[in-house]
């Protein structure tokens, strides 16, 4: 039995959200006229010629934006318990959450001095 | 105010669907990209059967940890190796593809006869729907909380040590444009702080192969 | 279709209300873990004074290492016979065990700090990150020693591991730095995931909790295959942890590949809490299965003590052959953790104590002769006494203390250990370890004969060309300190032992599952 409340309207969004994309392709197929030649055929890349394969060799460094990027996105996951308990925990909770954060405030200044965010 | 049945029944079926079809797509598509993408999708189905299942933090941690996380870091995995060589053949590839056939539906034979034999109507307790995140909140400020707060210095260190290993950037040029690319990142090499000059064979400490 | 009861298990079990009241964070004891606290600020206060350039790094860290460090030794001591109140509602525990093993950790970071200053510096990565991630190792290690929690357990075991492999592979310049880090990775998730795979057992087990209490009041009553299976992988992660045969191929080729100064550091620090986890949950919470998991770590130490000692026997680099004796020691301990009587245990804590001292001082020379000449290899010892006497002391007094031989303290370490196993019956066990000893005295004498028994013009290239001695580069002050404390503390500290013999006898009697265990 499915007992959490508020995902109905969380899928009405969802099929809303999912209805987006297709209707605005469909729409285009049915309506634009038809003319399959020259640079109709190419990739849109905002104005610029597309050239090579969509998949090229990154930068090695973008891979140290991903990996900040993912440790901050596992805190969120002990964060989110502690927001949704916010009004039951107190003010203990409140200060032992504080310590969390501030530790890992410590990592984000780290990777903000050292150069880890830094988009060359 | 919930869903109704059928509509449940309908989201399982979707989700089941898009779990399965993506499930093979990643095994089965040649394009290693486009797997993971599949993969990405198949993680998010996986999260809406959590949800279905009542379990909405563990949806929840689903989507961040997997989708957020894993998945990225897959995907830059992928991006980051460019080798697109032609592989050799393998002999015996029919051979190996009929075996390693028969290992899976082997498994998933056993799967489905664990499945139908187990009685599953245990009594469990009962779902507590919203309350279940609240009730992982108190535990983890209360009784976890010692595990909680070494998984922020856990995680710190999993920060400096990803900076401090990947800092080393191999590249001189940027691959894509050609130019010289940003060299702060760049450990710089020192000199060792020897004081002596008149040893020149001393070698690198430990650099010996 | 949508089944019912598929919440966590844990959330089932209700935390009181009442937990939040303002008396919660009377029942923190938070107290406990002020030496861990101490070091935690220690590393933080690393990582931010390393912001502020390379300049101050080097400056500043080294002093903030030795007042955490310092500060979380001096807080240990002021623990000791304290009360003995669960802290964080059940997951630690700041009895006499904890204490010990997170004095032996605290000390062998400390050393190793002291050890690795000139050896970072001259391959030229910087410091502050360097500690900062010691640090982190130290703070799981001492988390590890005293959690009574799985969910505890399993966080401080990954802090110190993800730790470790960040250290094994900070040489990123060296090839084999990278590999050993690689490998140790590999190792160490499987390592990982087996402990996640037993504690789930356990968990479920005992119907939806993690205290060690709860678990070993389960295992009282049940004697399932799932029990066994979950002791198997238990033991597994632990002798993976202590580098028991045959859970101990990654332990020659990481502590090959690895900066020695780190090398220093896992041999001792990672492995005492090992030892302390080993004892945590065998001893605490298998005490059903006791003649199943001693039969197992008897199998284990046998196993360890032959290999470990008789590879070594055929190792041409110096840092290779004290991994293989490292594990030959690990099965020499395990001889106290089997009899499982008090004085086993007492034995236990004073080996790793004297261990800290003769395997530092070991690392201190190798890592002194390494900076000096760049060579790892024994050949290249040969004829040493004459052009540095210091080193040549100090390797031969820490090896022969390793071989056990008297007077030095791991003769006493050694002859306690096989005291207690004779008196436990464990014959097997102690000639064994007797023999294997003999061995271990053998290889040791033959580095020792290398380097004093050679004539000058038998002195290897190396040493020919050894430069001259000078202690006024940066940060080899603190390496002599280290290494003559060592050797003060092997030499002169077999003859003192009494208060050693004390200070593990106390270990044992203020720890209340060590007493439940005697009985």
């Amino acid at each position: 039995m499915f007992v959490l409340s508020g995902y109905d309207a969380f899928l009405g969004f969802l099929l809303i959200s999912a209805a987006v994309p297709v209707l605005a392709l469909v729409a285009n197929k049915v309506l634009s006229p038809k003319s399959r030649q020259g640079e109709r055929e190419l990739t849109y890349e905002s104005g610029m010629e597309p050239m090579g394969g969509a998949w090229i060799q990154f930068n090695i460094r973008y891979y140290m934006f991903a990996l900040v990027f993912v440790v901050f996105d596992v805190e969120t996951v002990f964060l989110y318990p502690w927001a949704v308990a916010f009004h039951r925990l107190g003010l203990l909770a409140f200060i032992e959450a504080l310590i969390f954060i501030s530790i890992l405030v410590v990592a984000l200044a780290y990777a903000w001095r050292k150069g880890a965010l830094e988009w060359s | 105010m919930t869903i109704a049945s059928t509509t449940q029944q309908i989201c399982f079926l979707v989700l089941s669907a898009t779990l399965v079809f993506g499930s093979l797509g990643v095994v089965l598509l040649p394009n290693i990209v486009y797997s993971a993408f599949l993969l990405g999708g198949v993680f998010l189905s996986v999260a809406g059967l959590y949800l279905m299942l009542n379990a909405s933090f563990v949806a929840a941690a689903q989507v961040l940890v997997y989708v957020g996380a894993v998945n990225v870091l897959i995907l830059f995995a992928i991006m980051l190796v460019n080798k697109q060589e032609t592989l050799a053949a393998i002999p015996g590839l029919l051979l190996r593809r009929i075996l390693s056939g028969a290992v899976c539906a082997g498994l998933f034979l056993l799967l489905v006869r664990v499945a139908f034999t187990t009685d599953w109507a245990l009594p469990g307790p009962t779902p507590i729907g919203d309350e279940a995140t609240i009730r992982i909140g108190e535990h983890l400020f209360s009784d976890y909380l010692l595990p909680f707060e070494l998984a922020s210095v856990l995680l710190l260190m999993a920060m400096i040590g990803a900076i401090v290993l990947a800092r080393r950037d191999v590249f001189s040029s940027d691959v894509i444009t050609g130019e010289p690319v940003d060299q702060g990142l760049i450990e710089k090499s020192r000199t060792p702080l020897l004081l002596d000059t008149n040893d020149q064979k001393r070698p690198m400490l430990e650099n010996t192969p | 279709m949508f089944l019912p009861g598929v919440l966590p298990p844990a959330v089932a079990d209700s935390v009181s209300t009442a937990a939040f009241s303002p008396g919660l964070s009377l029942q923190l004891h938070a107290g406990a873990i002020a030496p861990e606290a101490a070091v935690l600020i220690a590393l933080l206060t690393c990582l931010l004074v390393d912001l502020a350039g390379e300049k101050a790094a080097s400056r500043w860290v080294p002093p903030l290492c030795y007042a955490g460090l310092g500060t979380a030794l001096v807080l240990l001591a002021l623990q000791w016979d304290g009360p003995q109140d669960p802290a964080f509602l059940g997951s630690f525990l700041a009895d006499n065990l904890a204490i010990a093993f997170r004095a032996v950790v605290a000390a062998s970071t400390l050393l190793s700090l002291l050890l690795s200053w000139r050896y970072v510096e001259q391959s030229g990565t910087p410091v502050g990150e360097y500690a900062a991630i010691l640090l982190a190792a130290t703070l799981g290690a001492m988390f590890l020693c005293g959690a009574t929690d799985l969910v505890s357990i399993f966080i401080s075991l990954e802090t110190l591991s993800v730790s470790s492999y960040l250290l094994s592979g900070y040489m990123k310049r060296d090839a084999r730095s990278s590999e050993a880090a690689l490998k140790y990775l590999l190792v160490g998730s499987a390592a990982a995931a087996v402990f996640l795979y037993g504690a789930s057992l356990l968990y479920g087990l005992t119907g939806g909790g993690t205290s060690l209490t709860e678990v070993a009041s389960a295992l009282q009553t049940s004697a399932s295959p799932v029990t066994a299976l979950a002791l198997v992988f238990v033991l597994a992660t632990v002798a993976f942890k202590i580098a028991a045969v045959p859970f101990h191929q990654w332990t020659p080729d990481v502590y090959e590949g690895s900066p020695t100064p780190v090398v220093a550091f896992l041999s001792v620090g990672s492995k005492a809490a090992g030892f302390a986890l080993a004892l945590r949950l065998l001893v605490g919470c298998f005490e059903s299965f006791d003649a199943q998991w001693k039969l197992l770590f008897t199998v284990l130490a046998v196993l360890s003590m032959v290999l470990g000692n008789v590879v070594a026997l055929a190792q041409t680099s110096m840092k290779r052959m004290l991994a293989y004796s490292s594990i030959g020691q690990a099965g020499f301990v395990m001889i106290g953790l089997v009899c499982g009587t008090e004085d086993g245990f007492a034995a236990m804590v004073l080996y790793m104590a004297a261990y800290l001292f003769m395997n530092l001082g070991a690392f201190a020379c190798i890592i002194l002769f390494s900076l000096r000449t760049g060579s790892d290899r024994i050949a290249d010892y040969a004829g040493l006494y004459q052009k540095d006497p210091l080193i040549t002391l100090g390797l031969s007094l820490c090896l022969l203390s390793l071989g056990g031989i008297p007077p030095m303290l791991g003769f006493f370490g050694k002859i306690y250990l096989f005291f207690a196993g004779w008196a436990d019956h464990q014959y097997l066990l102690v000639v064994v370890g007797l023999v294997t000893s003999v061995v271990s005295i053998y290889y040791y004498i033959s580095v020792i004969k290398m380097m004093v028994v050679k004539e000058p013009q038998e002195a290897s290239d190396v040493v020919k060309a050894y430069p001259e001695i000078s202690w006024n580069l940066a940060g080899l002050q603190p390496l002599r300190a280290a290494l003559i404390t060592c050797l003060l503390a092997t030499a002169v500290g077999g003859v003192l032992s009494n208060p050693l013999f004390t200070w593990a006898n106390s270990t044992v009697a203020g720890t209340p599952i060590l007493m439940h265990a005697i009985g």
